[in-house]
């Protein structure tokens, strides 16, 4: 032990004999487990028709047939992407690239005008929590009985319903695993080879850590992922401003808030609308009081909304003490949806949106690299030839096989020998095609210049033409 | 609220120390992945390095993300040491401000 050491701990000793005893500082309080309570309402429908149509689309699309194949394929083994009718090659890189930015924009831009609807709404981990959730209180029951079981002995029947409870989630994190594999494989192939028990092994390896991960994060984690890893939720604020709907508790209205009689008029005991009756707080996923204001764990769900919307309907009193508003209308100001911070998202996005489209749609699906032999620079064949030799790469990205061949453009005087003369290629093959390029020496001028080759499909219907260097000795 | 179960205090802090370790590490992981695979045909890359080992792209895939989430998730681990406080108790439980 050091000495720095030593001295630290006889002082703690020390400190704790005389003064007060010296608390540990430490970050985490402890927090209480949070159990939701299951509520109905209109955002509640919404999540779960959300939840029906993510869901629908991650298990059922890759099971869509397209053309004789998955319509939706990231064949990683081929290194080709299909969707739909589209293939897309590692050359195809920049549009995955400008794919992502549009899908950071949009976040930012839906952001920006009605907060964290992707928490609430669409994040996987939200999604499949639901899930998850729905299945825990089928079979432990609503919130009051999850909490009791919790508490309780482990019994004849706690053992029976947790061991059901983890069979299902078991079941769908590997249902869920295995669909995520069958994107990147044929999942018909691959539910095949599980049935034999013929599955490769990081196929398994991969459909295990799925399902895991799910299990974990849907059973387990659930709102601890939103308050401790998720990045977003740390800088969503940076997007948020006064105009900027969120899901908020209207002070103003509510409080003072306090339990009063349902024949009470609240103005006359100088009570706000909130009864104080913590269903906001019973219904959040992520265990926040609302009425506290906005806070960063608040995934913009509207359980609270809905929750609080019954209440007052059972009181009576007008629905929208919790609700999806902007600051500035909460304190009477004027809320414009047409600011900058959003114009300037909706421009780039509909800029980059239209380029990405245009792009796929103008995309070349012939791809030529030309690579100059580097062992000799050229060749004099006879006494006024000059020969230089290339491998060209051609690249199909079409559907169909082509023939392609290849001369030089716009200028006659070279001529273009490859062998074979017409090449043949599959679709989604490269190959390599020796060319060797000779001209007249007295045609054209000394030294290296440029030229153009182009290759082209013998229907004529794609072509692509790329420039390369053709050498030759200075003084011919 | 006495019907509550609560987290331990240590229960929260392993989840954030896991959390703040593993997930940041699996994000970029997936996005170096993406880029450094686009690029380069991980059968390409066992030609020129390991010709004898067999590996098929799978394999290299899943190796290749792993490597990455890997450093990245040893750089989270040291990140999340370093930010934590030392461990040396407060000597003088008087508040800054009052001194």
């Amino acid at each position: 032990m050091t000495t720095r050491q030593q001295t630290h701990r006889n002082n703690r000793k020390g400190a704790s004999a005389e003064a007060a005893p010296v608390q540990p500082i430490s970050m985490y309080q402890s927090r209480a487990k949070t159990y939701p309570r299951e509520i109905k309402g209109f955002y509640q429908r919404l999540r779960t028709i959300m939840v029906f149509v993510l869901l629908g689309l991650f298990y059922l699309l890759p099971w869509v047939p397209w053309n004789g194949r998955q319509a939706v394929l990231f064949d990683l083994p081929a290194r080709q992407f299909h969707i739909l009718g589209l293939t897309f090659w590692p050359q195809d890189f920049i549009y995955l690239t400008l794919l992502l930015v549009i899908c950071a924009l949009g976040l930012f831009f839906v952001t920006a005008v009605v907060g964290r609807v992707w928490c609430g709404y669409a994040c996987p981990q939200t999604v499949w929590t639901e899930v998850f959730l729905w299945v825990e209180s089928k079979i432990e029951g609503d919130r009051m009985r999850r909490i009791k079981l919790d508490r309780g002995p482990w019994n004849a029947d706690k053992i029976w319903r947790k061991t059901t409870k983890h069979t299902i989630w078991v079941l769908l994190g590997l249902w869920t695993g295995f669909t995520f594999v069958g994107f990147f494989t044929p999942i018909t192939d691959l539910g095949a080879r599980f049935l034999t028990l013929d599955v490769g092994g990081w196929e398994l390896f991969w459909t295990l850590f799925y399902g895991f991960a799910t299990w974990g994060n849907a059973g387990f984690l659930r709102e601890n992922v939103c308050l401790y890893m998720c990045p977003y939720a740390r800088f969503q604020s940076a997007m948020f401003d006064r105009d900027t709907y969120t899901v908020s508790y209207d002070p103003n209205r509510g409080e003072p808030r306090g339990p009063r009689k349902r024949s009470t008029d609240p103005r006359s005991v100088g009570l706000g609308d909130c009864i104080d009756c913590t269903m906001c707080v019973q219904v959040c996923p992520t265990g926040i009081d609302i009425r506290e204001g906005l806070q960063y764990e608040c995934i913009n769900c509207g359980a609270c909304a809905d929750a609080c919307d019954t209440v007052m309907d059972r009181m009576n009193y007008p629905r929208g003490l919790i609700r999806y508003t902007s600051e500035n209308a909460l304190e009477g100001k004027r809320s414009s949806l047409l600011r900058p911070r959003v114009l300037v998202y909706a421009a780039l996005l509909v800029v980059l949106a239209s380029a990405f489209v245009l792009g796929i749609g103008l995309r070349n699906p012939l791809r030529m690299d030309i690579l100059p032999d580097r062992n000799a620079l050229y060749r004099v064949v006879d006494d006024t030839h000059v020969e230089n030799v290339y491998t060209i790469k051609l690249m199909n990205m079409s559907q169909e096989p082509r023939l392609y061949r290849v001369e030089v453009e716009g200028n006659n005087a070279y001529s273009v020998d490859t062998d074979p003369e017409r090449v043949r290629v599959a679709p989604g093959e490269v190959r390599n095609l020796p060319a060797r390029v000779v001209v007249d020496s007295r045609d054209v001028q000394g030294g290296g210049h440029d030229i153009v080759l182009r290759a082209y499909s013998v229907d004529g219907q794609v072509s692509v033409s790329e420039t390369t260097r053709f050498h030759m000795p200075i003084n011919r | 609220m006495k019907n509550t179960t609560y987290y331990k205090r240590d229960t929260r802090r392993r989840i954030h120390i896991w959390g703040a370790t593993l997930w940041p590490a699996f994000l970029v992981a997936g996005v170096g992945s993406i880029v450094f695979f686009a690029n380069i045909d991980p059968a390409t890359l066992r030609m020129q390095t390991l010709p004898d080992i067999e590996l098929s792209r799978e394999a290299g895939y899943a190796l290749g993300f792993l490597m990455f989430w890997a450093i990245g998730a040893a750089s989270s681990a040291l990140t999340v040491v370093l930010m934590r406080r030392p461990r040396t108790p407060r000597l003088d439980p008087t508040p800054r401000d009052t001194k």
